[in-house]
């Protein structure tokens, strides 16, 4: 497949500049001598944070070649993206609108959505548990537990205000779990509950960080897909957020983003030199942290994992793809509902 | 001024490409995915066929004098309502008006590149006002030209494709189901189309049932 490559050029040295020279790519990094070239058939996306030049015979030239650029901030927030000439696939989009429309076939899609996400957080807790001491299998367990209630309920959910009580009870009860089942140094801070706007600790910082890196993969692979990325089923219509970018992202956050952070830490991949704490509490990643974690990210997304419905491997950072196209098809009516991935 | 607004007059058809006829040929939903989902996978086929598509000097006649041969040469035929762009057309000296269409990979007699090259000798006859009924394909593969007979069964199989398209443009919006069989694994839209996910929607629907029941034994142990 010419059209699915994995190779997208992460750039975050801030002061890079990226110019286009016939059909390579030209890198400047700041205070280093020389310049590196990388040819441009071999790419196809390019991510950018912060303060990074790319040149307008660049930025036309993805455009042409459909290949997306993504604008983050620098500490790793999604900014904006370029999908040059847009695959509009306006019957989609036509029947994305209807759906959502349509009550029972926004509830139908919304309910797969957070069961996809409840079932791959539970994946995660009973793995874990598995090789963790008794006191801490005890609570992966149990937690375990309040996520396979959880799921039970959400089969007779009847509104999406429902489903969305359910996700956050559940969320809660996972999130509760996690730090027993990770293995931080002893240097870092504890990692207690989840926070964000801005993190307050080492965990949460990675985890938002690590977030951003699956928000710009699962967008891209909607718009691959020619699917609107604004209009959700569980996220409804939320302006200036991309709905069903972070509706299709739930089943992915426990297995693709949560279990990456996890293992960075219990690695000791992530340690505490990675981390600055900033005046007043907030914690971000440094530029060597974000480097470590883009660089494992890239790998992670080469891992490949077991796709039942689809009956083969597929490596992660397609699987939002693989999802984007079966949504696709729900939407057009050709199959009887969304089923999300679910970890094996 | 829009179709809609004309009265007792001849309702504009919607016009059919011809790479469509021979997709529709090929498999109907193929065409369906490339026009209804604008949906066109890049593969390593087309790729090459792009490339063969900017040298199409068609070996053999080059420096005769005899023929002048003209390249990507647009066509329509208005009563038809058809309307693409030839590869190659080679006017040859005594008048004859030769189409010929250029395919990087296997020639298969009676297939769907007939049709498209059989639709381009239907818009030639328009265009100059004189029969076409010999065509060529020129197979990049054994690299040699295919001669094909533009007759009435023929040109019947480009009406019908051409009703075909026209239908599914312009009233039928749903895509046609999957072939699901041998075709799909030369087609470049197999990883949008999802063939054999549509076939097997017993198991799909188990699977949707099955997303609410938890089997914690085999979760913990396997
Ligand atoms: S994959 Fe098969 S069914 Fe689908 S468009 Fe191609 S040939 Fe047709």
């Amino acid at each position: 497949m010419t059209t699915e490559l994995l190779n997208t050029l992460y750039v975050q040295t801030q002061g890079t500049d990226l110019r286009l020279e016939q059909d390579t790519l030209r890198i400047h990094l700041p205070d280093t001598p020389g310049r590196r070239t990388l040819p441009l058939r071999r790419l196809d996306g390019i991510v950018v944070y912060g303060h990074i030049n790319l040149s307008t015979e660049l930025i036309t030239r993805c455009a042409q070649d459909k290949r997306p650029v993504t604008w983050m901030s620098r500490g790793g927030r999604y900014l904006a993206r370029l999908d040059g000439a847009a695959r509009s696939n306006v019957l989609l989009r036509h029947a994305q609108h209807q759906r959502h429309d349509d009550t029972g076939a926004r509830l139908g899609i919304a309910r797969n959505l957070v069961a996809g996400k409840i079932r791959n957080s539970r994946w995660i807790l009973l793995r874990a548990a598995r090789d963790a001491a008794p006191a801490r299998r005890e609570h992966a367990r149990k937690a375990a537990e309040d996520l396979a209630a959880a799921i039970d309920k959400l089969s007779a959910a009847e509104s999406i205000d429902v489903v969305m009580g359910i996700e956050g009870q559940a969320a809660r009860n996972y999130f509760a779990a996690l730090p027993h089942i990770l293995s931080t140094a002893t240097d870092l801070p504890p990692f207690t509950h989840r926070n964000r706007r801005p993190p307050t600790d080492p965990v949460n910082a990675a985890l938002s960080f690590t977030y951003g890196l699956l928000r710009s993969l699962v967008h891209g692979a909607l718009e691959q897909v020619g699917l609107d990325p604004y209009l959700g089923f569980l996220h409804g219509l939320r302006p200036g957020k991309p709905a069903l970018a972070l509706d299709l992202m739930e089943e992915f956050r426990p297995v693709l983003a949560d279990r990456f952070v996890l293992t960075q830490f219990n690695r000791r991949q992530l340690r505490a030199s990675h981390f600055d704490h900033l005046s007043g509490g907030a914690v971000s990643l440094t530029e060597d942290g974000r480097k470590e974690l883009i660089g494992a990210w890239q790998e992670w997304k080469t891992q490949t994992w077991e796709h039942p419905i689809a009956g083969r491997e597929v490596p992660a950072g397609l699987l939002p793809v693989v999802q984007a196209r079966i949504l696709a098809r729900h939407l057009r009516g050709e199959l009887p509902g969304y089923l999300p991935w679910t970890a094996s | 001024m829009t179709v809609a607004s004309r009265q007792g007059g001849e309702a504009e058809q919607a016009q059919v490409p011809l790479s469509a006829l021979e997709h529709y040929t090929y498999c109907p939903r193929q065409c369906g995915l490339i026009l209804l989902e604008d949906s066109f996978a890049d593969d390593a086929a087309t790729v090459r066929g792009t490339l063969l598509h900017q040298r199409v000097d068609t070996p053999g006649n080059r420096g005769r004098g005899t023929v002048r041969t003209l390249h990507a040469l647009p066509v329509w035929h208005d009563g038809h309502g058809l309307t693409g762009i030839c590869d190659t057309v080679e006017l040859h000296a005594d008048g004859t008006v030769l189409p010929v269409e250029h395919k990087s990979g296997r020639y298969h007699p009676g297939g769907p590149a007939d049709v498209q090259v059989a639709a381009q000798a239907m818009c030639l006859e328009y265009m100059f006002k004189q029969p076409v009924t010999t065509a060529a394909i020129y197979s990049g593969t054994d690299r040699r030209r295919h001669i094909v007979t533009v007759n009435e069964a023929l040109r019947t199989r480009v009406l019908d494709a051409t009703n075909a398209v026209r239908n599914l443009l312009s009233h039928n919006h749903t895509l046609p189901p999957p072939v699901a069989d041998s075709r799909c694994r030369r087609c470049s839209m197999a990883t949008d189309c999802m063939p054999k996910l549509l076939a097997g929607t017993h198991r799909y629907q188990q699977a949707l049932h099955d997303l609410y029941l938890l089997d914690d034994t085999q979760d913990i142990d396997e």
